[in-house]
């Protein structure tokens, strides 16, 4: 009963958190704006740099690398700042107060996932038009997308609240973040580029599924200690 | 004739040692030395 | 120098010697290797075990650190980071010599070479991280949960990374039942010395290393006092 009502109060707690930081987020909107100009821009580069030679069947393995890779970097450039912002403008104070640091955590991955779809809405479709791409398992496809997006998602919302309080907050995130998530890049390239051209993939889904199991357990374990002085 | 490095004789093999056990006993010295160091001036 | 330091530090010292010597006269050169080249083994894979000792030695310290913020952790934890980091360049190193003498190129990306490389990267982030923050207790708070992510990550780092590439050309000495490079019993009797050797080298290393940490943030506290 009380376990119950626990549980109801972690939901509502990390519902307010989310809540307030999509609030905030539409007021400016920040992180929305720099990520998907950020993935944009990349795209039209990549896309205009390859030319003709995007949309030739000499390019067809290499596409799932870049569109990993264009997701990877504008989420570097935009998620951090789910933790950069709050101790910048010394608003993290009232956020420790406002509850227990797990139910932060839940309601800033729901935010960092939230942001990551929305972001993977925006672009993959554009990439597949501007490359002429067409998966040919799109339920692989979409799968993928959801399970390493969350992977994305999670490793960045912790390393986000480490490099919060840290100096050279833009360049140390990506620092500790591209090796901890190159695995998960790596998994992820193999299965898009197995979606996309039907064959059976060399990885399972399911590794991705631990791995992003892994991370958010790891998440919820170490955030206690990265948040709380 | 191909350079020594590539040879994978035993000279090859005593020359990589060689440098790397240098390296090692110099890093051990070093840190005893830093050691005895602050040991002294505390 | 207390008496069973001095014993311990001559059994080192033998083990080390001993597995020198019979590296190069006792081991027969394995075959399938160019030449001697298969000697380095007995120097490679004890470093990369000892690295990746340290590795997990840093993460446990560091969990410690979390639950009981007792400092020696946190000293005990930057030892592992820096001496495992060592211990994997000279891993990369020999690795990627040996690597030119059989596949005609120091860096092929093969997976285990890849894998390490990022471990390394993963480790080196640790110090860029740790210099990176400033007030003294959330130096080592923070260093300590990325310590015990690597934890989590490692196991991907090195099992599933590599299966995905699908091919290796590196061989499998150790954990292969299934060897298509013959370990000779005269080599796994070097093998098994030598990282014993290594193992007992590197618990002495971090020892030391432990102390001059110590010693290093006192001087520290006293010339800011």
């Amino acid at each position: 009963m009380s376990s119950r009502s626990d549980f109801l109060d972690f939901l509502a707690r990390s519902g307010a958190v989310l809540a307030k930081d999509w609030r905030t987020e539409l007021r400016s909107r920040y992180a929305l704006n720099s990520l998907a100009l950020f993935a944009f821009s990349t795209l039209v580069t990549v896309s205009m740099a390859l030319g003709p030679v995007g949309s030739s069947p000499l390019a067809q393995p290499l596409l799932p690398v870049i569109l990993w890779l264009i997701l990877l970097f504008a989420a570097t450039a935009g998620l951090p700042r789910t933790f950069v912002g709050e101790e910048e403008t010394h608003t993290a104070i009232a956020l420790r107060l406002a509850g227990p640091p797990e139910a932060v955590f839940a309601g800033k991955l729901g935010f960092a996932l939230s942001l990551t779809f929305a972001l993977e809405i925006l672009v993959v479709p554009l990439f597949l038009a501007m490359t002429d791409l067409s998966p040919k398992d799109p339920g692989l496809f979409v799968a993928t997308l959801a399970a390493c997006g969350f992977g994305l998602a999670a490793g960045s919302t912790l390393v986000a609240a480490m490099v919060a309080q840290a100096r050279g907050k833009g360049t140390l995130f990506a620092v500790l973040l591209l090796p901890m998530l190159v695995p998960l890049l790596v998994m992820a390239v193999a299965l898009t580029r197995a979606a996309v051209s039907g064959e059976p993939p060399v990885v399972e889904i399911t590794q991705v599924l631990l791995y992003d199991g892994m991370v958010t357990i790891g998440g919820f374990l170490l955030f206690p200690a990265v948040w709380n002085p | 004739m191909e350079p020594a490095t590539v040879t994978g004789g035993l000279g090859w093999i005593a020359a990589v040692n060689a440098v790397i056990w240098t390296g090692l006993f110099l890093f051990v010295f070093l840190m005893h030395r830093k050691i005895a160091r602050l040991e002294k001036d505390r | 120098m207390k008496p069973t330091t001095l014993l311990a530090l001559g059994a080192i010292w033998l083990s080390i010697t001993l597995a020198i010597f019979l590296a190069f006269l006792y081991a027969p050169p394995a075959k399938n290797f160019i030449g001697e080249s298969s000697r380095i083994l007995f120097f490679h894979v004890p470093m990369a075990w000892v690295s990746s000792l340290a590795f997990i030695l840093a993460g446990v310290a560091s969990v410690r650190y979390l639950r009981t913020r007792d400092v020696r952790f946190d000293h005990q934890a930057r030892s592992a980071v820096g001496l495992g980091l060592i211990f994997g360049v000279l891993a990369t190193v020999t690795g990627s010599l040996w690597a030119r003498v059989m596949w005609n190129s120091y860096w092929n990306w093969d997976p285990r070479q890849s894998s390490i490389i990022l471990a390394l990267t993963f480790y080196l982030a640790y110090f860029g991280f740790r210099s990176a923050v400033e007030e003294v207790e959330a130096r080592r708070r923070l260093a300590a949960a990325y310590a015990a992510l690597g934890l989590i990550v490692a196991p991907f780092l090195f099992y599933i990374a590599p299966r995905i590439a699908g091919f290796t050309l590196h061989p499998e000495p150790i954990l292969n039942a299934n060897l298509k490079v013959e370990v000779e019993s005269r080599m796994r009797q070097v093998l098994l010395l030598s990282s014993l050797g290594f193992t007992a080298f590197f618990v002495w290393l971090h020892i030391l290393n432990c102390r001059l940490l110590t010693l290093l943030e006192a001087r520290d506290a006293k010339s800011l006092s």
